[in-house]
């Protein structure tokens, strides 16, 4: 880990001294936009970035398989960190973007991680046509097609993957406005769960091809914890039947706060208020010091799921600039499927 | 009470101890100043090291881009936009802008960086703790060397700057975000950093930007690795100086106990327990040795300050590495310093107080009794020398790292020099054996039987003998070689560097008109199995072949290096890489490239390869012309340089001429063994000091030995004569065997070490003269080791020499 970049954006994120909850985003929201509960999500707009928001990212996850039915994860996200609510152009552009990829096995997780600053085109995020971007990394529209591409590579790892549309977007919360506290601490949030995914992904210089599915998240606010939350267990579950399922628990000192939405086979979404999932770690996996989680038990009884979600590989630790859990997983239980989980603030 | 019974008895034993010195102020003398030489060059060598590592360090502390590989265009400066292709494309680059910045009343260098690229941001991680100032962030990085605290006006002004020597001196490094605020355009960029660390697979950068040309890392990336190996060099001669001057050190000490045999016996007589004795006599051992460190560490700063500018100018000159010629004291030379005096001297004492402690209550003094432990003891020397030998024979065989190399050397110095007080007493026992009986019969026989106590002294003379030879012989060869080279390969008339706007096609044409030859030389930067390698093409030419010397090659290198079929690389790449002419070489862009010979590249740290321009200029766009080799032919220098000043405004300082070069190279190799041949004589001083030590210490112990021959009839005028022959015949033969030992030195330093430190192999030229000129050195000095005893028995008093029979014991 780049010791320098991780004080770098420590300083960037807490303009007050004292960092709060994960990478100091329980820091109060001074000057910045705040979410809008009045708010109407508006495309293509909103794929672009939010400059006037404190933190926003373009997270893409895939569950992908090859030809042997053996399976991959892939990750690709863009942050973008603001020490200003203001966008300007040129070297005094106060926006610093870091960018993460990584490719996970049942064996195996390589991971890379970018930084660059605003305003001078190394990196960003339009609108229309849609485009993020990080250096050489990417997630952009084809031209003149509804298709996207994904690009990452690191030293030991690349993929080029193309997202196929199968489905409409998906408004988390009330039209995309998600809570995330009793407090009231919230963000903008939407997902695209409906992509086809194929591609090539190469691993030490042997290309495998893939396929599978992806889901895309887009998130922005200014202060998307509350000041005692520590951090988050994030679940985005994709069932053979066809439904769906976000998720998360955002654990504080006091009660842990859940959240989710039901997307059903047909793209309804369904939000799923705060108790009404239940997520219960069932083991711990150390990695370096750290108890993680990595196999737990779901329920939501509003839908009779009951499931169990485990880590396709307990390894999948991001030793970035933020350091994280993210990796693939299965679904077993009421429910059968696999899905993406990220938990945050197990340092 | 029976404690204080027991300290004052210790006081008292300490007392009578001690005033054995009293009595014997010149063994006092040569005991500690002995060990203040041996641990004056020691500390001299590690102040040394230690201001040129520090040194390194401050500059490696630095926010500079010494060391990185850079990127500039053959025609315009670098924009915004060139960065930004080049990241986009994955290639991990950083922009720098240098510029001045007007504050308040004066102009000030500043380098604009971007803070999240840049490979050595991490160097202000710390900084908020190092440093009066703020958190550094993105913006906030504006930073000025402290230097300039006081030459930035205005409050506010200097107020906004933090200041820290990660700068380098007189410098301000700001982050681009502040180029508006400073008044400084952030535009064109002077260059882009290209870091060591790429992805693999990545677009050629000529073809995302043409025109773009790669500035190698130069020698900075490889100065530590080049100058430990010269700092290594120091450190093993500054071990050697130590080694001789405990020779010193260890016979005063086993004199000192001889000689106090009958006070330690009365003191034991007298109730003094043994264990007292023995702490008593290593606290007194202490004693001097903290007394000596201390001389020495002075001695040793003294001796470095003098040296170090002759150090500095060395790196300098050998590896472009910057070392401020001052000196500091520092706590780590220091402490070495003391804690190998020290130690060694406990282990020069270490013998005679095992000696001591295994002696019998009443054993007097009996020198001669002890003669079949001295034979045991030479015996065992004899044993460990020839194992180390086979030892360096094994190392010599099996090994070819530099470690190696000076293990090699280290156990074939040690060993010979264990052997040599065999090897004398076997050469004084054949001469004695066949000398005439009577008075030079007992001179011979008298000689061997005081190689005992003579032996240290001597191992020492000789290794002192030995490396001055050795050394000498290395420099002569290498300066012979050098002169040679340099002749050859400097032999064109003029040198011209370009500046990046200066047209070669332009210059090269009106040399021409005005009847002179230019030829340009292109030059890229390649990488090939991790290594970087300056790839240069010349034109052809007929002066090449005619003057390039070459080590090794095929048939018609040159013939096939203007084909584009051979390639010349230097010596260093053919050692590094193992290979040499008839072998191939793979690379992407530049091809499948047969090597057809090899050429010496002295004082060059890199790897080397020579090719045709054409070549160059065909399959690696990204070159660039660095300079002009002119061939004046009929016309005279002071035109042609007149017209390139008026015509090109070539100013002189890009003009070498080939006097003034070889001139230059000449006064940095001198330069660099300047420290060389000061240490070789430093040690020379030790051992000679080490030999005068020891004829006065065996003064006492001479006295019943002569006194008979006195008696005899022969007058103490004739035994001066005799103790002076005594010495000069000791050290013709240890001389004469330390010749051979030199000469292996020497062939080491040239085949073993050169070729694993700097990657060149040099011929090996003998140099009797300088044998000779070392020979009277160490005659001179073992002839004023023994001028003293000579004189004092010249003049000695027959009543002095009838007390021996009066007071036998």
């Amino acid at each position: 880990m780049n010791v320098s970049q991780l004080f770098l954006i420590i300083f960037l994120v807490s303009t007050s001294a004292n960092a709060q909850g994960f990478a100091g985003l329980g820091t109060t929201a001074d000057g910045f936009s705040v979410p809008d509960p009045a708010y109407q999500l508006q495309f293509p707009e909103d794929h672009g970035a939010h400059p006037d928001f404190r933190i926003e990212w373009w997270y893409l996850t895939a569950n992908l398989q090859d030809a042997q039915a053996r399976d991959y994860g892939v990750q690709w996200t863009l942050f973008r960190l603001a020490t200003a609510p203001s966008e300007e152009d040129g070297w005094n552009s106060p926006q610093v973007w870091m960018g993460h990829a990584a490719v996970t096995t049942a064996s195996l997780h390589r991971f890379a991680e970018r930084i660059a600053r605003g305003g001078i085109g190394q990196a960003g995020a339009t609108a229309a046509p849609f485009e993020a971007w990080i250096d050489h990394w990417f997630i952009r529209n084809n031209a003149g097609e509804t298709t996207q591409e994904i690009h990452a590579s690191g030293d030991d790892f690349s993929y080029n993957i193309k997202l196929i549309p199968d489905g409409p977007i998906v408004a988390h919360g009330v039209n995309g406005y998600s809570v995330k506290s009793a407090e009231g601490q919230a963000s903008h949030y939407y997902s695209q769960p409906h992509f086809q995914a194929q591609g090539t992904l190469e691993l030490d210089g042997t290309p495998v091809s893939v396929t599978g599915h992806a889901w895309f998240d887009r998130e922005w606010s200014s202060q998307p914890l509350a000041s005692d939350q520590t951090g988050w267990d994030w679940f985005s579950l994709r069932f053979d039947g066809g439904a769906k399922l976000m998720a998360f628990v955002l654990r504080g000192s006091g009660e842990n706060f859940t959240s989710g939405t039901w997307i059903s086979p047909d793209g309804t979404a369904s939000a799923l208020p705060h108790g009404s999932v239940q997520a219960t770690p069932l083991f711990r996996y150390v990695i370096d010091g750290r108890s993680i989680p990595t196999r737990w038990q779901i329920n939501v009884p509003e839908y009779e799921l009951s499931v169990e979600v485990e880590a396709l590989n307990p390894s999948s630790w991001m030793d970035t600039s933020f350091s994280y859990w993210e990796g693939p997983v299965h679904v077993s239980g009421s429910h059968v499927g696999r899905g993406y989980l990220e938990m945050t603030g197990y340092e | 009470m029976k404690t204080r019974h027991n300290l004052s008895g210790g006081f008292a034993a300490a007392a009578a101890l001690l005033s054995y010195w009293r009595k014997a102020p010149g063994q006092l003398f040569a005991l500690i100043f002995g060990l203040a030489l041996a641990t004056a060059l020691w500390s001299a060598v590690q102040a040394i090291n230690s201001e040129a590592r520090a040194s390194y360090d401050r500059a490696d502390g630095h926010l500079s881009s010494t060391g990185f590989a850079t990127l500039t265009h053959r025609d315009r400066p670098l924009a915004l936009s060139d960065y930004i292709t080049l990241r986009r494309a994955g290639w991990a680059v950083s922009p720098v802008r240098e510029a001045t910045v007007a504050l308040g009343a004066e102009e000030f260098p500043i380098v604009l960086v971007d803070s999240i690229s840049h490979p050595l941001m991490s160097k202000t991680t710390n900084l908020a703790n190092k440093s009066e100032g703020a958190e550094i962030g993105v913006r906030s990085l504006r930073l000025a060397h402290p230097s300039l605290k006081n030459d930035i006006q205005g409050d506010v002004l200097k107020g906004s700057f933090t200041y820290s020597d990660i700068v380098p001196p007189g410098l301000i490094v700001a982050d681009f975000g502040h180029a508006d605020d400073l008044g400084v355009p952030s535009v064109p960029f002077s260059y882009l950093i290209l870091l060591p660390k790429q992805l693999s697979d990545l677009t050629p950068l000529v073809q995302l930007i043409p025109g773009i040309i790669t500035h190698s890392a130069g020698a900075g990336l490889e100065t530590g690795e080049l100058t430990q190996s010269f700092h290594l060099n120091l450190t093993a001669f500054g071990l050697l100086s130590f080694v001789v001057g405990l020779f010193i050190v260890h016979s005063t000490i086993n004199l000192a106990l001889e000689q106090r045999r009958g006070l330690i016996r009365t003191l034991r007589c007298l109730g003094v327990p043994f264990p007292k004795l023995i702490v008593l006599l290593a606290a007194e051992l202490l004693l001097f040795a903290v007394c000596g460190a201390l001389l020495g560490v002075l001695i040793g700063y003294g001796i470095a300050g003098l040296l170090m500018p002759g150090v500095s100018a060395t790196l300098q000159g050998l590896y472009g590495a910057d070392i401020e010629g001052s000196l500091s004291l520092r706590k780590n030379w220091i402490l070495s310093g003391f804690s190998m005096a020290i130690l060694g001297s406990l282990l020069a004492g270490a013998r005679g107080l095992f000696v001591v402690a295994q002696l019998p209550i009443l054993q007097g003094p009996a020198q001669r009794a002890r003669g079949q432990t001295v034979g045991r003891i030479r015996a065992t020397g004899a044993l460990i020398g020839s194992i180390l030998l086979g030892c360096a024979a094994i190392i010599l065989l099996l090994s070819d790292s530099l470690i190696s190399g000076f293990l090699f050397l280290g156990s074939m110095m040690l060993g010979a020099a264990l052997l040599l007080p065999v090897i004398l007493s076997w050469i004084l026992g054949r001469v004695a054996r066949r000398a005439v009986p009577g008075l030079s019969q007992w001179l011979w026989a008298d000689l061997r039987s005081q190689l005992p106590m003579l032996a240290t002294p001597l191992m020492a003379l000789m290794l002192a003998i030995s490396t001055n030879i050795g050394v000498e012989t290395m420099t002569y060869s290498f300066r012979l070689t050098l002169v040679d080279w340099l002749e050859h390969r400097f032999a064109a008339d003029l040198y011209l560097r370009l500046r990046a706007d200066d047209d070669p096609e332009q210059i090269s044409a009106w040399l021409h008109d005005h009847g002179a030859t230019a030829l340009p030389l292109v030059t890229t930067v390649i990488a090939h199995q991790g290594h970087e390698i300056s790839l240069y093409g010349v034109i052809d030419h007929p002066h090449y072949a005619s003057t390039w010397p070459l080590r090794s090659a095929e048939p018609d290198p040159w013939q096939k290096l203007h084909a584009g079929s051979g390639v010349l690389i230097n010596e260093q790449m053919a050692y590094g890489l193992n290979l040499w002419p008839g072998a191939n070489l793979t690379h992407a862009q530049a091809g499948e490239l047969r090597i057809t010979g090899v050429y010496p590249d002295y004082g060059n740290p890199g790897f080397q390869m020579v090719t045709s321009a054409a070549q160059v200029r065909k399959l690696l766009p990204d070159y660039a012309v660095p300079s002009l080799t002119i061939l004046l032919g009929s016309p005279s220098k002071t035109p042609i340089l007149r017209g390139l000043s008026e015509e090109f405004d070539v100013n002189s300082t890009a003009i070498l001429d080939q006097p003034a070069l070889r001139a230059r190279s000449l006064a940095i190799f001198d330069q660099t063994f300047v420290i060389t041949a000061a240490l070789n004589v430093l040690t020379l001083a030790v051992a000679g000091f080490a030999l005068l030590t020891s004829f006065l210490a065996m003064w006492g112990q001479r006295l019943p030995q002569l006194a008979p021959v006195w008696a005899m009839g022969v007058p103490p005028r004739t035994l001066a004569r005799y103790e002076l022959f005594r010495s000069l015949a000791l050290t013709v033969l240890t001389a004469v065997l330390a010749l051979p030992l030199g000469l292996a030195l020497a062939w080491t330093l040239l085949n073993l070490i050169n070729v694993q430190a700097f990657g060149w192999r040099l011929p090996m030229y003998l140099f009797p003269l300088s044998w000779l000129k070392i020979f009277s050195l160490s005659l001179g000095a073992a002839l004023l080791a023994a001028a003293i005893p000579a004189l004092r028995l010249r003049r000695i008093s027959p009543a002095t020499l009838l007390k021996v029979f009066a007071s036998e014991r």
